[in-house]
């Protein structure tokens, strides 16, 4: 039997839910959701018969949450619940599943007003909370409003966090991470492996079968500053820095010179970089520069030489056997100025290019397609 | 000096990708008052002139680079002793050159000094 009204109707608010779609790995934590409310209808079952030990005999066979359907406003879930004991227990479920529901968003509504969760959910069912939500990026949250008496409620990675420390139960959160690195050490006897995270710790990762291979070369071409992207699930500690590598999901070797890698390489700089001077740049219009270069830069050029400058911008530098190449770019006024020298013939040429539009990307990367193209 | 003397220049770490520098390295900033510093090489080896600098306040390398007095001259770039911050300060002169001028030569002096390759590096 199923619910006629939607059980819950959680919004996915993020730029990955624009095109109103929902990422699969988001239906993963659907699935931690549904295993939270089962627990916890078990456990507002046991709080109205407290001279019950356990639920009765099928209470939760059957019962499942079913997307079955994506609307509109950044992406809307549809959940329904539908439920399968025997007739005599099916109200008394349905109660219980809609109490289990209020509980779950008045703990989430609790750790977003920075009020202690507990009074609404037990200790053992907040640590679900590890895995429920894990799959949300830090600018994105999920909003809970009709079926519930808390008005509309928002998790998100901080109030995830809050609710899994409110467990009192963990000392650890898991959280899925896009870590750049080297890897650096590989031990074959315990099948593990060790990796430098820019800017951050070294941490320890399991050498699984699946990923074993480009560990390995990753490893075996560190001297030549071999660099990774690992899509992982990470242990932190409970003030967010990474302990361990609990699970790879993807690793793959860089470009020596990949774009995104050396932008959060840039990002580590300090005022003063240069013998005391030197501005660094922001990383805001870093990640602005980085956005568009990757948007708009042909696949089949080679990636460039990117340094500071003293005035907090970039010079980028494309070097071929008879072409150097450079762009001054200037983050915050997004403007570029190109020099173009060729060392066979000495000739050369400059120019001004907008950086603050699609059209000025393009005809900045045509030039540079007209210079290095004639080596290629 | 002569037109065979190195003129040592120490490399900021900021200024190096995957063991390549940049042109900016051979350029002076705007601070420099058009004058790239460097060390004369007939007076101080590449290792001792990485010490003296990363033993100032604030100053950092990655190691030593250099281009030769000659080369300095065949793009018109004057050089001259100035010992007045210290016995084997030297320095390449790029005034009254537009920035493009600039350019251009920082980018035939950092070939130069990329084809004669590190001459000291600093432990890694």
């Amino acid at each position: 039997m199923e619910d006629k009204s939607p059980f819950l109707s959680p919004r996915l608010v993020g730029a990955r839910f624009d095109d109103h779609s929902i990422p699969v790995d988001l239906l993963r934590d659907f699935a931690y959701l549904e295993q939270l409310l089962i627990e916890t209808a078990k456990w507002r079952y046991r709080e109205a018969h407290p001279s019950r030990k356990r639920t009765p005999k099928g209470f939760t066979d059957g019962v499942t949450l079913r997307l079955s359907g994506i609307g509109s406003g950044s992406a809307v879930a549809t959940l329904n619940l539908a439920v399968g004991p025997s007739d005599d227990l099916i109200s008394e479920v349905e109660v219980c599943f809609e109490e289990a529901r209020d509980s779950i968003l008045k703990a989430i509504s609790a750790a977003s007003n920075n009020t202690p969760p507990t009074g609404h959910l037990p200790t053992e069912l907040l640590t679900y909370f590890d895995k429920f939500g894990r799959s949300l990026e830090d600018s994105e949250y999920i909003e809970f409003g009709s079926g519930a008496a808390t008005g509309t409620v928002r998790l998100s990675q901080a109030s995830r966090k809050r609710l899994v420390l409110a467990s009192g139960k963990v000392r650890e959160i898991t959280e899925e991470e896009r870590l750049r690195g080297w890897i650096f050490a590989v031990d074959k006897k315990r099948q593990e492996f060790q990796l430098q995270i820019l800017g951050g710790p070294k941490v320890k990762g399991s050498l699984d079968t699946r990923h074993a291979q480009t560990i390995l070369e990753a490893f075996n071409t560190y001297e030549k500053n071999s660099k990774v992207l690992v899509t992982a699930i990470t242990i932190c500690d409970q003030s967010g820095r990474i302990k361990a590598i609990d699970e790879i999901e993807h690793i793959s070797i860089l470009d020596p010179n990949d774009v995104l890698f050396r932008i959060e390489e840039l990002k580590t700089l300090k005022d003063g970089w240069l013998d005391g001077k030197g501005q660094a740049p922001k990383d805001e219009q870093l990640d602005w520069f980085a956005q568009n270069f990757e948007a708009h830069y042909p696949a089949d050029l080679p990636y460039p030489f990117i340094y500071p400058t003293p005035e907090g911008g970039l010079q980028v530098e494309w070097s071929g056997t008879n072409i150097e190449l450079s762009l001054d770019a200037d983050l915050a006024q997004q403007i570029g100025s190109w020099h173009a020298l060729n060392m066979g013939s000495d000739e050369e040429e400059h120019g001004d290019v907008e950086l603050c539009s699609a059209d000025g990307w393009r005809s900045l990367f045509s030039i540079v397609l007209k210079f290095l193209e004639p080596e290629s | 000096m002569n037109q065979d003397t190195l003129l040592l220049r120490q490399i900021n770490p900021g200024f190096v990708q995957n063991g390549r520098v940049t042109s900016q390295a051979f350029r002076p900033t705007p601070k420099d008052e058009n004058l790239l510093s460097v060390y004369d090489g007939d007076l101080i080896s590449p290792e001792e002139s990485y010490e003296h600098f990363v033993g100032q306040p604030n100053c950092r390398s990655v190691g030593v680079q250099a281009v030769s007095l000659s080369e300095c001259t065949s793009l018109e770039l004057d050089t001259r002793p100035d010992p007045e911050p210290f016995p084997e300060h030297a320095v390449i002169d790029f005034s009254n050159l537009s920035s493009n001028q600039i350019n251009k030569k920082a980018k035939r002096l950092q070939r130069k000094a990329q084809d004669r390759g590190w001459l000291h590096q600093a432990d890694q």
